[in-house]
Parts: C-alpha cells; structure tokens; sequence
C-alpha cells in the first residue's frame, strides 16, 4: 500500500490493514501530521504534538505485534478543543484557556486511546462550543498567526458550520480518518451536514462529560464525526459507557457493539417525517437532496410516515434560554483564579474578577453569559427558566408520541447549505434560528445523526438528519449505514485535498 | 450588543404565550421515559493528591496556594 493513499481509506479498513501489519501506526501517523501541516490554511487544527503522537503510534504497534491490541490499534483521530488532554494544550477557543494544560485527560479521549486510537492534535471549535459557524474562535490555528475562521474544504470561502467545525473540516479534507465532536444544540450533526461527512450524537448520558468543558449540562453530549456509520460506529462503541463516579449524568447503560446491527435489512421499517421540518423555511436545493435520500429508503423497502413535531420553532427560544442559563454556571469558575487567564492590572479582588472575564471571553460568550444570568434571576426565573424547562418536557413527550407511529424520524439537518463566512457573523439570532432542526432532539436528549445525502446550491454537501429513540444508536447506525450502501455520497471528496 | 441581545428576546416571546399549566419542568432529558434520580457516591477520598499538576496552570501560585488580591484587611 503507498503511504499517499492512507487517507482515502475508511477507519475500518486502515484499523484492518493495520491488523493485518499491511501498515504500521507509526507509518499512519507520519502520514496524517503530513497532510496536517501540508493543509493548514483551512485553520482546522489548533494544536500538535508530534513526538506524544508518535510516543502513541509506537505503542500502538508494540501491541499489534504482541497480539494484544484493542479495536482501533493505531487508527488516528484528531480531537475537538473542548476535551481536555495531557499532551496537547486545550483551549475552548477561548482567551481565557490560551496556554492552559489539563493535569488529565477526558474520558472520551482515554477510553478511545485504551482502544488503541493514536491522537493527532486538537481541533478547532467555536469558543466554549458556543456557535453554528466555527467564527467564534479567539486562538489561532497551526500556521496562522491571528484566530481565524475555519474554512469548508469544499468551498474555502464558507464556513463548515459548528460548534465542532475543525472536526468536520479535518474529517472532510482527509486530515484525520476520524475526530471527536461534541454536541449541545446541533455541534455534531450540523457541521456533519455542510462538510459532507457522517457524525453522530449518541443519547445524552451515554458518553462521559468528565473532562468536556462544559457548556450547557444538561444537553452537552459527545459523539463521533467520520465519513461512514461504520466508522462511527466502531468509534461510537469505544466512546460509550457508564462512568458513574466522574459523570453524575452517566447512563448506567452498558458498553454496545454499534456495528452489530449495521447489516440488518431495511424491510417494513417506518420513517417518521416530521411535516414542521419540511416548511417554508426550508431551502428547495436542501429539500431536494433530502427528499431523493428519503426515495432511496422507500427503494430499500422502508415506508415513509407523516408525523408532526408540533413544538419544532419552540425549541429555538426554548434551547436559547436553558443552554446560556446553565451556561452562565458552568462558565463561572472562569475566574482568573486557579487556572487560565487573569488580567495583569486590577486594584481588589472583584476587580480582577471583572477584567478578567471581560478580557477573556468573546461576545458571544458575553452575551450568553448575560442571557443565562437573566433569564435565572429572581422575577424572570419563572416566566423563563422554568418555563423553557416545561416547554422541553412538551417537546420530548412530541417525540414519544411520534415513536408510536415510527421507529426513526428523518428530515433535514439545517435549512441551507454552508454560508458565507462573515455572512452571518454580526447576526447571532440569524445563527440561531439556523439551528432549528438540530434543537428538538438535543432538547429531548434523543440520538441523533446527519448523514451525507447529497449537494446543493455551490454544490455544497446536504446531511439527512436520522433521529433516533432512546439508546437506540445501533437502529440509527444501521439505517444510516444501509443508505451508504446504494449512495456514494459519504464517499466523495472536496477538490483540491 | 444591547441591540442584539433585545433582538434575542424578541425570538423568545413567543414561548410566554405557551399554556404549561400542569406541566412538570425537565430537568434530565431522560426523566421523559425514566425514572432518572441523581447518584451520590461514598464520601471517601477518590483522587490522590496531584497539587503540582493542577496548580501548573495558575495564574499566581506560591507554597501550593493559590493567590488573590487582599480581600480581609
């Protein structure tokens, strides 16, 4: 095999042929920093460390030649900026963690490295996960000497979507066979969708939060990006499992195979489609390939059933009051105190509180801080807070009621293809209503994937989204996985890479 | 961003008008199909003690503490 066309394998075949010492990890790895370094004008990585990567590498194949290694022995992945690690700086795109290093690694992180994963760095994000462009960023990426947006290897000129946009980016332009992704209101599923890649957010509680920066606890859920279900499933089944002690949220589900399932016929099964998906807020060229992806499925013998998810445009204000509420929280500890940023010129304590977070945090961050202080404060705690946490049970019970009449919900993931950088950037409402799709499952704490079914306008990619019901990702995996077996959608590339 | 954040709100005047009476407020998105109880665990020392690690990134350190401005005079 010449060491060029590494990256155009799928992670099952590089983590088969790495089995099979057709390749070593080492080989791999050298490959993709490579392609890392040879690709940085898209800003999708934001740190390396070539000699732990390496480190990892070769014990990765000291264990191959042992016969003792686990399922993804020396497969590379590139993690998002929002997991902490010990051997790359982790920064939430923010000034407020520039320079900061975690005393340990996330579970996500060391789960996948005791299943053999090699790490090739870190990978941007919007600032503490908080946007659906991946333009909030306050570091700069590897070869960049400002922050700067993250480019969409398909169209430089547009954004790749976010919050785990350097994922996507990475992923798509073949600079990682894989990278971890993080979801709260879409971060997952929508870049999936505008970088024509597959990405899943599995039931929230099923992947550990220790060592996930927080942005908004009660939605915050880790998940793999990829370019096939089967990659991620196979990533998926390394990710998940109860870690009760670290994670007060964990779900004491036990650990799955998610590629068992992935060959199961589609005969008889129903697809809900959800009518409010399907509105005039909906783009004819994304309407399009969704429809010609949901054809597909009638062809492989699944019936198409029309469902409603009447409280669909709630989820907007509903999301954007709970996730900055919890927000606001979590993101107080950055004080300036026990790690990260603190002002260098302040005259009492509060002071030093003040600038420092004036100075660390960006405007988006403020303004969901400010939201979140609000919206929880004595006399509008009910009339919003509470009211959106009601509001929410309204929304999962919609989707109960839907699961009677359908075993998985499909529709768009977001309601255009990829914009222009800047287009949206002063406009955060705008960004916001863009997540309309990704929010209801999010909000119902349901799996959720996009996968790739087609192009649109610019010939941009378009991601079906897959929801599915409570733990049921294999079902998911295997719909998406059959789709991929008539498309050749996931199997494209951006030109130029 | 005053302007952005009332245009924000706008967005979020809709929801007011939702009737929720009798409604319970969701906490743990799970608690829609499950019975979801927060776990406590024993109250023993778990973590050893890895100050030199955990204090490597903060900002003003001195004998293992961490310091701050003179609050008490």
């Amino acid at each position: 095999m010449m060491s060029t066309e590494l990256h155009q394998l799928s992670l099952a075949e590089l983590a088969r042929q790495l089995r099979e010492k057709k390749v070593s990890a080492v080989e791999t790895a050298q490959h993709f920093l490579g392609r890392i370094r040879a690709h940085e004008t898209l800003g999708a990585f934001v740190d390396m460390n070539e000699e732990a990567t390496l480190a990892q590498a070769r014990a990765a194949d000291t264990a191959l030649a042992a016969g003792n290694a686990g399922a993804l022995a020396g497969v590379p992945i590139a993690h998002k900026d929002i997991f902490v690690t010990k051997d790359f700086a982790t920064t939430a795109g923010s000034k407020m963690l520039a320079g900061y290093r975690s005393p340990f690694d996330a579970a996500v992180v060391s789960r996948l490295a005791a299943a053999g994963a090699v790490t090739l760095g870190k990978v941007s994000c919007d600032e503490f996960a908080m946007g659906s462009a991946n333009e909030n960023v306050a570091v700069p990426a590897l070869g960049h000497p400002a922050p700067a947006p993250v480019r969409n290897p398909w169209d430089t000129s547009r954004i790749p979507g976010g919050s785990s946009g350097g994922s996507a980016a990475a992923v798509a332009a073949r600079l990682a066979p894989a990278a971890s992704g993080t979801d709260t209101g879409g971060s997952i599923r929508q870049p999936a969708s505008f970088c024509g890649i597959t990405g899943i957010k599995p039931t929230y509680g099923r992947a550990s939060r220790y060592g996930m920066i927080a942005y908004a606890s009660s939605l915050d859920q880790a998940g793999p990006m990829a370019r096939s279900a089967e990659d991620c499933a196979l990533l998926l089944s390394a990710m998940c499992g109860p870690d009760p002690d670290r994670d007060s949220t964990s779900l004491d589900a036990p650990t799955e195979d998610f590629t068992r399932s992935l060959n199961d016929k589609l005969d008889g099964l129903r697809i809900g489609i959800p009518k409010e998906f399907f509105g005039e807020g909906l783009a004819p060229d994304v309407r399009a390939a969704v429809d010609a992806a949901l054809k597909a499925y009638e062809k492989l013998g699944a019936k198409l059933v029309p469902i409603s998810l009447p409280r669909t445009e709630l989820s907007i204000p509903v999301y954007y009051i709970i996730a900055p509420a919890e927000a606001s929280s979590n993101l107080s500890r950055f004080d300036g105190v026990k790690f990260g940023h603190r002002a260098k010129d302040y005259t009492d304590l509060l002071d030093m509180y003040k600038k420092t977070r004036a100075q660390g945090f960006g405007d988006e961050v403020k303004r969901r801080i400010m939201i979140g202080t609000y919206v929880l404060s004595h006399g509008y705690y009910d009339a919003y807070y509470l009211q959106a946490q009601k509001i929410r049970r309204m929304i999962a019970d919609d989707f109960q009621q839907a699961f009677q009449q359908c075993d998985v919900i499909a529709g768009p993931v977001a309601p255009t293809v990829a914009w222009k950088i800047g287009e949206k950037a002063d406009d955060p409402v705008a960004n916001y209503l863009a997540d309309i799709f990704t929010l209801p499952a999010s909000l119902a704490g349901l799996p959720g994937m996009s996968v790739p079914a087609g192009f649109g306008a610019g010939n941009m990619p378009v991601g079906l989204q897959l929801i599915g019901n409570y733990l049921q990702e294999g079902k998911l995996l295997n719909v998406a996985h059959q789709l991929q077996q008539t498309t050749d959608f996931h199997l494209r590339q951006p030109g130029g890479i | 961003m005053l302007t952005q954040i009332n245009g924000f709100f706008d967005i979020v005047e809709q929801m007011r008008a939702v009737d929720t009476s009798g409604i319970e407020p969701l906490a743990h998105p799970l608690a829609t199909v499950a019975e979801v109880a927060l776990r406590l665990r024993d109250d023993v020392v778990s973590e050893p003690n890895n100050r030199e690690a955990n204090q490597k990134s903060a900002p003003a350190v001195e004998r293992g503490l961490f310091l701050v401005p003179k609050v008490i005079e």
